[in-house]
């Protein structure tokens, strides 16, 4: 059982992944304050590149292309992140809150 | 001359169709409104029709074994070819002579009798129709065509029946009638069209198919060859059938008492003399048929004999006036079946004709009673009504005298009857015969000693009767009393086979019949006109007063049993079937419902959505490239 807990392989990354990716799901889904739910997809964001790191460092130790690309994605979550937030900002403008029950117009 | 009156036969069968159109469209279009047009057009085409029949009737006397035949193509399926048109020999001759005249006597007699009612356009109406259907039916040369105006008669009876329509149980009582007929109705058909079945399909000769009646023999023997016993005898129980329910025989015999409430010109002409006598008429064409096998022909017997004697019996206790001539009908009717089920063909027949008679006279005379009486059915109120009305009594006596079996037509014919069945060796039909001519006697002269004898019960005086009704009931009295003489011509007339010379050795029938018939009128006499005390037999006497509870059972299977089913499958229908359906129709709104209530506009719950949908799809496709994969290994496939 120690051993388990100690001698850290892939499943402890895998898992750690997991719940952070389930937080960052049920953030996304229940919170109310539209900038929470932007910090719960960057929970999600990087519980995929704790995944992606994870097998490249227990499977592929000669190209490290895991490696590399979860670099990439790291940049690309930034720029998505951006993004997101200049539509946050645009909407924002109209609609004059955060709370993301205002923000029900895929409905229309 | 008499080419003329034959070939244009037909016309007989389409004067009262003219005259029932001319008046139902007369009285829709304010054109014929008096009475006495409208009964004058009745009587007038009925007249026509009894001067056809006579002179007919003349010609064929003279010709013997004269047919006349003819008929248009009314349908054609290749070789088939289905005939309306008219078909004229001894039998049907008789029958429309029958028919005509007893019919213009009872027009006669309603002209005077309906005068008062509302609705006498309507009535003529419906007896013209029942006209036009009854002589349809007689001179119909196949056997389809017979079925159309069977058809047309049950529901001319029905409108009659039900001609009170106001009146609950006349209601009632038509539609007990033509669900009754209805019965039989489906067993004519079927057997017709399984008669049409096995000589179209085996015989050559399609024309054969439509069952004509100028060649029924050779229906007969051909059906008799392609069949088997069990299928012969099958057809021959489902044509009977359609008899069975036309004459009120006995599984269908409780829709003749009940049809007393329409009026009583009707129950004399329709209900005594003519339409029920369509059954024996049918037994009568079909007889070359039935006669091939003996079961078949002891199956008529037995049922009627049952039927007479369970009627004769039913008779006795009646206390409506009506009531009691309707069992008498019956049992007469039941009389006819037997003696054509037991080889006394002729016999049979002359009783239809004498019994349509004297039986239509009866009803008249019943009619004059209720009449003067102001409708008062009931023969515990009437009494000492021969000082009121003499001719009426009179007449009654002549009847009641006839169809006991002791003088006049009704002996001839009893007389043909009972030797016929001794000449058959038929000795248990002989002693049931017998013990019905006992019943009939002693029923028939108790209502004669009741409402005519003794003094009267009523309270107010009973009114004359005027003169067309005393004239209609005359001259059937003159018929009753004479029709007795053309026994040996009727014997030459109508006959089956060699089936002729049947009156040698009548002594000892004669003096049994009339000696039992005197006994009858003797013990109602003592009875009903000394009034003796007498013990009644209670059981006996409730089973007869309540008809042995045949019509409770009738209830109770219909009512009871039969409500009970229909409100199972009601049930059934309701519940399961439509519920099915309805079910269908939920589960949609359900679903579209859940639907239309995912659909918030919310991005988080369609989030929720996508990521739950991928999980459920992931899941299921991980679980199926496991079984896959599973299969593989076990069956050493990778």
């Amino acid at each position: 059982m120690i051993e388990l807990l100690f001698d850290i392989g892939l499943y402890h990354y895998l898992i750690l992944a997991l719940i952070l990716f389930s937080i960052g799901f049920f953030g996304a889904i229940v919170a109310k304050n539209m900038l929470k739910v932007l910090i719960s997809v960057e929970f999600m964001l990087t519980a995929v590149n704790i995944n992606f790191i994870a097998f490249a460092g227990f499977f592929d130790n000669i190209k490290l292309s895991g490696f590399v690309f979860s670099l990439f994605y790291l940049a690309v979550g930034a720029v998505e992140i951006a993004i997101a937030l200049a539509i946050f900002y645009l909407m924002f403008r109209t609609k004059q809150s955060v709370n993301t029950e205002d923000y029900n117009c895929g409905k229309e | 001359m008499e080419g003329t009156f034959i070939n244009n036969i037909y016309t007989v069968i389409l004067f009262p169709l003219w005259v029932f159109l001319l008046i139902i469209l007369g009285r829709l279009l304010n054109v014929i409104q008096s009475r006495r047009v409208i009964s004058l057009l009745t009587l007038a085409s009925t007249l026509y029709g009894v001067i056809f029949a006579v002179v007919t009737f003349l010609y064929m006397l003279k010709t013997p074994d004269y047919v006349y035949e003819n008929s248009y193509a009314f349908l054609r399926i290749e070789n088939y070819t289905l005939n309306f048109g008219v078909f004229v020999d001894n039998l049907s001759v008789i029958m429309l002579l029958v028919v005509t005249t007893i019919s213009f006597l009872v027009q006669l007699y309603s002209t005077n009798y309906m005068y008062k009612d509302r609705s006498f356009p309507r009535f003529f109406a419906y007896l013209n129709l029942f006209n036009f259907s009854m002589i349809g039916l007689v001179l119909s040369p196949n056997l389809f065509q017979n079925y159309v105006f069977w058809e047309l008669v049950g529901v001319s009876s029905y409108l009659l029946i039900g001609f009170w329509y106001k009146k609950p149980s006349a209601a009632d009582a038509a539609k007990k009638a033509f669900l009754m007929n209805r019965i039989g109705d489906f067993g004519l058909l079927a057997g017709t069209i399984a008669i049409s079945y096995f000589i179209y399909r085996y015989s050559d000769e399609a024309s054969l198919a439509t069952v004509p009646f100028s060649n029924i023999g050779n229906i007969g023997d051909y059906l008799y060859s392609y069949t088997n016993d069990a299928v012969f005898v099958i057809i021959c129980v489902l044509l009977l059938f359609g008899s069975f329910a036309k004459s009120a025989q006995f599984p269908l015999h409780t829709w003749l008492a009940d049809a007393m409430e329409g009026p009583t010109p009707v129950s004399a002409l329709i209900h005594s003399a003519t339409m029920v006598a369509a059954g024996v008429y049918l037994i009568a064409r079909l007889y070359p048929l039935y006669s091939l096998s003996d079961g078949v022909m002891n199956f008529i017997a037995i049922i009627g004999l049952i039927t007479a004697l369970i009627c004769a019996y039913f008779a006795i206790t009646q206390n409506d006036l009506k009531r009691i001539l309707a069992y008498s009908t019956n049992s007469q009717l039941g009389l006819m079946f037997l003696a054509l089920g037991a080889g006394a063909y002729t016999g049979g027949l002359f009783h239809l004709v004498t019994h349509a008679y004297f039986k239509s006279m009866l009803f008249l005379c019943s009619g004059i009673v209720i009449h003067s009486l102001a409708h008062q059915q009931d023969i515990r109120f009437m009494g000492g009504l021969r000082k009121y009305l003499p001719l009426t009594a009179a007449c009654y006596l002549i009847a009641c005298i006839s169809i006991s079996g002791l003088l006049f037509s009704g002996f001839c014919s009893k007389e043909m009857i009972l030797s016929g069945l001794l000449k058959n060796n038929h000795y248990i039909f002989a002693v049931g015969f017998l013990i019905v001519a006992l019943m009939t006697a002693f029923y028939m002269f108790r209502s004669y000693f009741v409402v005519f004898e003794g003094d009267f019960k009523g309270s107010n005086v009973p009114l004359k009767s005027p003169f067309l009704l005393n004239l209609s009931i005359s001259i059937l009295a003159v018929f009753t009393v004479f029709l007795g003489i053309f026994q040996k011509g009727f014997e030459h007339f109508i006959k089956f086979g060699n089936d002729i010379a049947q009156s040698e050795n009548l002594l000892n029938p004669v003096f049994i019949s009339v000696s039992i018939a005197v006994l009858g009128i003797f013990l109602a006499f003592v009875i009903y006109c000394k009034k003796n005390k007498i013990i009644k037999p209670k059981i006996l006497y409730q089973l007869s007063y309540n008809r042995f509870y045949i019509d409770n059972f009738y209830d109770f299977l219909s009512k009871k049993i039969y409500y009970t089913i229909s409100n199972i499958c009601a049930f059934i229908d309701k519940y399961l079937v439509d519920g099915l359906v309805i079910l269908a129709g939920l589960n949609t709104r359900a679903l579209s419902w859940v639907f239309s209530k995912m659909q918030t506009g919310n991005f988080q719950s369609y989030l929720a959505y996508a990521v739950i949908f991928l999980a459920i799809s992931f899941a299921v496709l991980m679980f199926a490239y496991t079984m896959i994969m599973q299969y593989a290994f076990l069956s050493g496939v990778s």
